[in-house]
């Protein structure tokens, strides 16, 4: 891994999959989930947001990240790093193949969650009064939906890209609730006792807990980072 | 052909595909190129998107057209419908089977719709204070077309990126007549952009969309006056 500053040299073309990415942000995490469940070897640059390279804008020029490079190719936009990695990939499935319908489904559940539900969990790093009830009120539709799907996971009995959005992105909330010191417990609540049932499979997947360790982001460290964006100054190399 | 409003009915399960939709909505205009492109035998259902029946929820959550009912089977969002249509439907291919090319003609689409769609959408009711950023936009794709060299962004014949733009780029002409504005651009400094139009244009599956739906320029344009006049007649030309 490397951290990239305005200052820094583009780096050489890599054997591996490269990553730019933040260290923290759910979209990137998602992507390194992935990543990791299909087996392919990658490395991750971490781009500073606050004051980019600018060569980063000949890689992609929105400046956004998450992007992917693979020698030549350059893929920006979550969704559609999934669609890539899955066809250049094809050993190790995230998605579904059994019928076009299925994998609509997930497609539909991602989208609408990232449409709906992910915002509110972007805007409580910095407003959490605001927007925290309402993101609970929709994790109760998130319960439902994996209640209703009745298998241990959107992919089935395994995890699949789905479960691997969902999971990079409420995995965040708990460490939200420390940082800002909100009052509440929804555990006991039988409105989510599917959510939960899930996020405690989740929770024990090789492959998440490989990421925490080899980048030492877990629940301490992402409460470190959180805090320092509440105080202004945000800081990517917590615990490092 | 029916407008289904407040006062409708969720119409019965049918044998064809099902496309609910409306005459002149430029997310539906791109599917609809597609299911003919494909070669899809479909009906469609116009909803009433300003008076939308109580029932639509129960198609789609989302209570928005495009939606595609196959069946059991209900789908929506466009960027899904146009995935989800290419694996169930695969004997004429819409997107690369390249990895990266798809990846490519997806970020297109992902970039027209984040800085084209909304300020063509802004355009409807304040055509000439959008015209600049629209040209703006318009002078990147020219250029991307440029680049590929080929006369579609589907390389010799249109795919779902040439379609997805069409069914937006092609309110353009409408909402200048509409506004009666003097907007044009140079033909020369969008030279490739301009010729893709005009193949675009004479597409046998744009032709029969705008015939089926009676979707012309003069058509498309007396809709958009009476959006501007502030009550829109969706059955405007029947």
């Amino acid at each position: 891994m490397s951290f990239i500053e305005k200052s820094s040299p583009r780096p050489a073309k890599s054997s591996k999959v490269r990553l730019y990415s933040t260290r923290f942000d759910p979209y990137s995490t998602s992507i390194r989930y992935i990543l990791r469940a299909k087996g392919i070897d990658f490395e991750d640059c971490y781009i500073d947001l606050q004051d980019r390279p600018d060569w980063y804008k000949d890689i992609n020029p929105t400046g956004e990240i998450p992007c992917v490079e693979i020698d030549d190719e350059v893929v920006p936009e979550s969704m559609i790093i999934y669609d890539y990695l899955e066809a250049k990939f094809p050993s190790v499935k995230m998605q579904q193949t059994d019928s076009a319908y299925k994998w609509s489904k997930d497609r539909l559940f991602v989208t609408r969650f990232m449409q709906n539900v992910a915002p509110r969990i972007h805007d409580s790093r910095t407003k959490p009064k605001e927007n925290f009830d309402q993101l609970l009120e929709k994790l109760k539709k998130v319960s439902q939906i994996l209640g209703m799907r009745g298998t241990d996971y959107i992919g089935g009995d395994s995890p699949n890209y789905a479960d691997y959005n969902l999971f990079a992105w409420v995995e965040v909330i708990p460490c939200l609730k420390a940082a800002h010191d909100l009052k509440i417990d929804i555990h006991g609540d039988e409105a989510y006792k599917d959510y939960f049932a899930w996020v405690y499979r989740m929770d024990k997947d090789k492959y998440i807990e490989q990421d925490r360790v080899e980048r030492n982001v877990n629940f301490k460290t992402r409460v470190e980072f959180f805090k320092t964006i509440k105080a202004g100054t945000p800081n990517m190399k917590v615990g490092l | 052909m029916a407008f289904l409003g407040k006062d409708s009915q969720r119409p019965p399960k049918s044998s064809k595909p099902r496309l609910y939709t409306s005459r002149f909505d430029p997310y539906s205009a791109g599917i609809r190129f597609l299911l003919g492109a494909k070669g899809i035998d479909y009906e469609y259902v116009y909803v009433d998107v300003h008076d939308k029946p109580d029932w639509f929820k129960d198609v789609n959550p989302a209570n928005r057209i495009p939606t595609l009912e196959i069946g059991d089977e209900i789908v929506y969002e466009t960027f899904v419908i146009y995935d989800y249509l290419e694996e169930k439907y695969p004997a004429v291919k819409t997107q690369p089977a390249d990895a990266y090319k798809k990846a490519k003609d997806k970020i297109f689409v992902a970039h027209t719709k984040e800085y084209l769609t909304t300020k063509i959408t802004d355009a409807v009711k304040n055509f000439n204070d959008g015209t600049e950023a629209i040209q703006r936009v318009l002078k990147i794709i020219d250029g991307i077309m440029g680049e590929r060299g080929t006369d579609y962004l589907g390389g010799d014949q249109p795919n779902f990126a040439d379609f997805y733009l069409f069914g937006w780029v092609e309110l353009l002409p409408a909402l200048k007549a509409a506004h009666e504005s003097s907007f044009d651009l140079d033909r020369k400094e969008f030279g490739n952009y301009f010729a893709w139009i005009f193949r675009m244009d004479k597409n046998v599956h744009v032709e029969n969309d705008r015939k089926t739906h009676k979707a012309d320029l003069k058509n498309r344009t007396a809709f958009f006056k009476s959006v501007l006049a502030g009550s829109p007649n969706i059955k405007v030309g029947l």
